[in-house]
């Protein structure tokens, strides 16, 4: 028993943490009686989605989800169609999820760090954040976009150090499966660029090498990114009223004549008087 | 100045989010550096880091200050990594001064001492339990009782989705401004359902959380020339009160 113990520590003491973390949200789902605002705009999305298509989960829900990107409410509607139930496919989306924070934040502190031991300190933390802790037992989207995210950290810390292409595909996939919750997903593409700029000037000995080695990287994340998202895009935009995109032109010229004017104030002075 | 209030409100709600212990914990970590393998992956963690932060700040500018708690959660999970650097050198500076008190203890039983106190305080404030609204199921039991398919409740207290799903009902829920945070806004509101003449002749609720109920009742009758409703409920709720109001045909003085 000992010798096993002595084998398998890290693993028991990792998966008894992420067990714990699990525990933790379970526990905190049993303490709130009522459900969240948009956790009933989910669970309406996904029924009607489920009996009248995904049509009438945009058009007949309220104003506020004709933006919420598709994959809870489709999640939630196939819950709905296999008997297992919206509600209950929503939570343990977001349990499992939040769980599974202490897993990516393991994976990626064994990397950074000289000592194990500082991973398994990072996974306990993540399992015990609070705020973490007590969004991960709402069926909300933010958490699932939350895990999805460090995953692709996981995969891109993982690519960096191997610079194998295989994990640039999951860097990739994992934005995708970001930005089908939120559309902030599309910030993992960001911070691609990011690197991709730090890392010429870095090897920029080998410059032609590397400028190689990163244009091959950025194929992949692209044509994954596009191919998985425009058609579910395009879709929903021709099909029905929802105006979930990767990409928002009215924030974005909105964003850049305030950078350009300058002019922060003015929405905060609005918020003053209001 | 307003750069500096965006600013200062943006790392309030930070810190926030964070909860105290990593901001310690990230401070601590300054001195830790050396425990970092100085490798490609670290430089691949910063620039993310960076990025998020960058646009959430970016993001907080653009919005004039106001910014969900929910939008920023993803930055204290990334600060969570460096501030693991924090712990061995907060376990060492304990160390040391119970040294000084002559009191010896390894560095590791200290590291799972501030580990578990950590946990302990994180565990105490996510497991608190959230407000309790008994009027949501109270209310949602006396529509299942009294109103019948197809009556519509007006709702000013954000709560309406939920009493029609705690109770199933087949009530059409239409939300309206709350009264306490804008009373035009929610007296024109109102005035507009109650012309709308699908709603004639429809068994009408109203749902309302006030702080004082006879001024709003005030408030109703001279701005809408009278306040055809009669109180079918009522709880106390910290200092505001729930009402649901059931419409008459003759006003009630």
């Amino acid at each position: 028993m000992k010798e096993i113990y002595t084998k398998y520590k890290t693993a028991i003491w990792l998966w008894g943490v992420v067990a714990l973390a699990l525990l933790f949200r379970w526990f905190r789902y049993f303490e709130s009686e009522l459900l969240e605002r948009d956790t009933l705009g989910y669970l309406q999305m996904g029924k009607l989605w489920a009996t009248e298509g995904v049509q009438s989960a945009y058009s007949r829900s309220h104003d506020l989800y004709y933006s919420a990107p598709p994959m809870l409410p489709a999640l939630m509607a196939l819950g709905e169609m296999t008997g297992i139930g919206s509600l209950n496919v929503g939570l343990w989306v977001n349990l499992l999820a939040g769980a599974s924070i202490s897993l990516a934040l393991y994976v990626i502190c064994r990397l950074l760090f000289e000592d194990p031991r500082y991973a398994l300190w990072a996974a306990i933390l993540g399992a015990v954040h609070p705020f973490t802790l007590r969004l991960s037992a709402l069926v909300m989207r933010d958490i699932p976009y939350v895990s999805m995210v460090l995953w692709a950290i996981v995969c891109g810390v993982l690519a960096v150090e191997k610079r194998q292409m295989r994990y640039w595909f999951l860097f990739s996939l994992f934005a995708v499966l970001a930005s089908l919750f939120r559309k902030e997903g599309t910030e993992l593409i960001l911070v691609f660029c990011g690197w991709s700029c730090w890392s010429l000037w870095r090897e920029r000995a080998h410059m032609w090498k590397e400028l190689w080695y990163l244009c091959r990287a950025g194929v992949i994340i692209i044509t994954v990114f596009l191919v998985c998202l425009l058609p579910v895009q395009i879709y929903l935009q021709k099909n029905t009223d929802c105006t979930w995109g990767i990409y928002n032109q009215e924030w974005m010229s909105s964003m850049y004549h305030k950078i350009t004017v300058g002019d922060f104030a003015g929405e905060y002075k609005e918020k003053q008087q209001h | 100045m307003i750069i500096i209030k965006i600013l200062l409100a943006y790392i309030g709600n930070l810190l926030d989010v964070s909860f105290a212990i990593l901001p310690i914990l990230l401070v601590a970590a300054m001195f830790g550096l050396k425990s970092f393998k100085k490798n490609a992956a670290l430089q691949f963690f910063i620039i993310t880091a960076g990025v998020f932060l960058g646009w959430r700040t970016l993001f907080c500018f653009y919005n004039g200050g106001g910014i969900s708690d929910r939008y920023i959660m993803i930055l204290p999970l990334l600060f969570t990594v460096p501030a693991v650097a924090g712990i061995p050198v907060l376990s060492r500076w304990l160390v040391r001064l119970l040294a000084w008190k002559n009191i010896k203890v390894r560095e590791q039983t200290v590291v799972w001492f501030c580990l578990i106190v950590i946990s302990a305080i994180s565990l105490g404030k996510a497991l608190n339990p959230p407000d309790r609204k008994p009027y949501v199921h109270e209310i949602a039991d006396y529509l299942k009782s009294h109103a019948g398919d197809g009556a519509l409740m007006i709702d000013a207290t954000a709560d309406g989705g939920r009493i029609v799903f705690m109770g199933d009902l087949k009530v059409e829920n239409r939300g309206v401004s709350k009264f306490s945070r804008n009373h035009e806004m929610f007296l024109k509101e109102f005035k507009a359902v109650m012309a709308d003449p699908a709603n004639a002749g429809r068994r009408i609720f109203l749902c309302v959380r006030v702080s004082s109920p006879d001024e709003f009742v005030t408030a109703c009758r001279t701005a809408l020339g009278g306040f055809p409703f009669v109180s079918r409920y009522s709880s106390r709720i910290k200092k505001d009160t729930v009402l649901l109001y059931e419409k008459i045909e003759t006003p009630v003085e």
